[in-house]
């Protein structure tokens, strides 16, 4: 388990995200639609031969959605399920996790993990990117059923 | 007459990008716009009509509505229609721009593992890369099943 833990902007909340999962950060990234993607997909980066889908930050964090996404830097992620990237506002530090300490509990935050990280006393979410992305994996394409003419 | 064997046609619908082996490709043709209009027979739901080519009454799919692209994309005026052969015969997609025919040394592999982990067939499985930019890579007799078989 890595010692680090990022702290990033997104959506003007500070949220935490275990090191351990930054494969890198790209700064502006040009992005990609493709078509029949899922819905909580962006679109795709292509990063070394690589096209890497970009989460809707709306989604990870269940915020209101927002169709107009002004992002600065994709985390790029990798998780069980594959490698995606994450669009955030600015990457703000990267602290020591023995410094601080990481709690658990049922209604601490909204990102899926239940757990939050505590630095020089203020408590960040702690994203689960992979539990977020196991979701992914139930999507088809074919539902609801296409409409056609 | 020039040689196309081992070419790639890259086409556009909105601001996606296709990319279809010429082996694939009958003729690329401009019709009027009107062609869309007209409500001659729709025998499919992604038909958007008949177009009379080489002596036959072919369909003409809306690969947008069958990709689940912006419906209310332009196809511009005249429409440029690319004419395809399936199992079934000719078809024919109206596309909004097309960027050329490129050698097959233009593109190159893109990795995308996640397409996979998507439960059942989709209309497209891979995507390769051209000038940078990713392409899905088009095959007429597979698009073919999806739009026959809706």
């Amino acid at each position: 388990m890595s010692s680090q833990v990022a702290l990033f902007l997104l959506h003007g909340r500070v949220y935490a995200l275990d090191v351990e999962e930054i494969l890198i950060i790209l700064q502006e990234p040009r992005i990609f639609p493709l078509p029949l993607l899922p819905p909580v997909l962006v679109g795709v980066l292509i990063h070394d031969g690589e096209a890497i889908p970009l989460l809707k930050p709306d989604w990870l964090i269940e915020e209101p959605e927002d169709s107009h996404y002004c992002f600065s830097y994709v985390v790029v992620c990798s998780t069980e399920f594959g490698v995606v990237g994450l669009p955030v506002d600015n990457v703000l530090h990267i602290v020591d996790r023995r410094e601080d300490r990481l709690e658990g509990g049922p209604d601490m935050d909204d990102t899926g993990s239940g757990r939050t990280f505590v630095y020089e006393q203020v408590r960040y979410p702690l994203l689960d990117i992979g539990r977020n992305v196991a979701e992914l994996s139930l999507w088809d394409f074919r539902h609801p059923p296409p409409q056609g003419n | 007459m020039p040689c196309t064997a081992g070419m790639k046609l890259v086409f556009r619908l909105g601001e996606s990008g296709f990319s279809l082996s010429v082996d694939d490709l009958v003729e690329i043709r401009e019709e009027d716009a009107n062609l869309l209009a007209d409500g001659r027979n729709r025998p499919g739901p992604y038909s958007l009509g008949m177009l009379t080519c080489r002596d036959q009454e072919i369909p003409v799919i809306d690969l947008t509505a069958l990709l689940r692209i912006s419906s209310e994309m332009d196809y511009g005026d005249p429409l440029k229609l690319l004419v395809l052969v399936g199992e079934s015969g000719f078809w024919s997609v109206p596309v909004s721009r097309i960027e050329g025919i490129f050698p097959l040394a233009a593109f190159s592999a893109c990795r995308a593992p996640w397409l996979s982990i998507f439960p059942g067939s989709r209309p497209y499985n891979a995507i390769e890369l051209w000038r940078e930019e990713p392409l899905v890579r088009c095959d007429a007799l597979w698009l073919e099943q999806f739009w026959c078989l809706a």
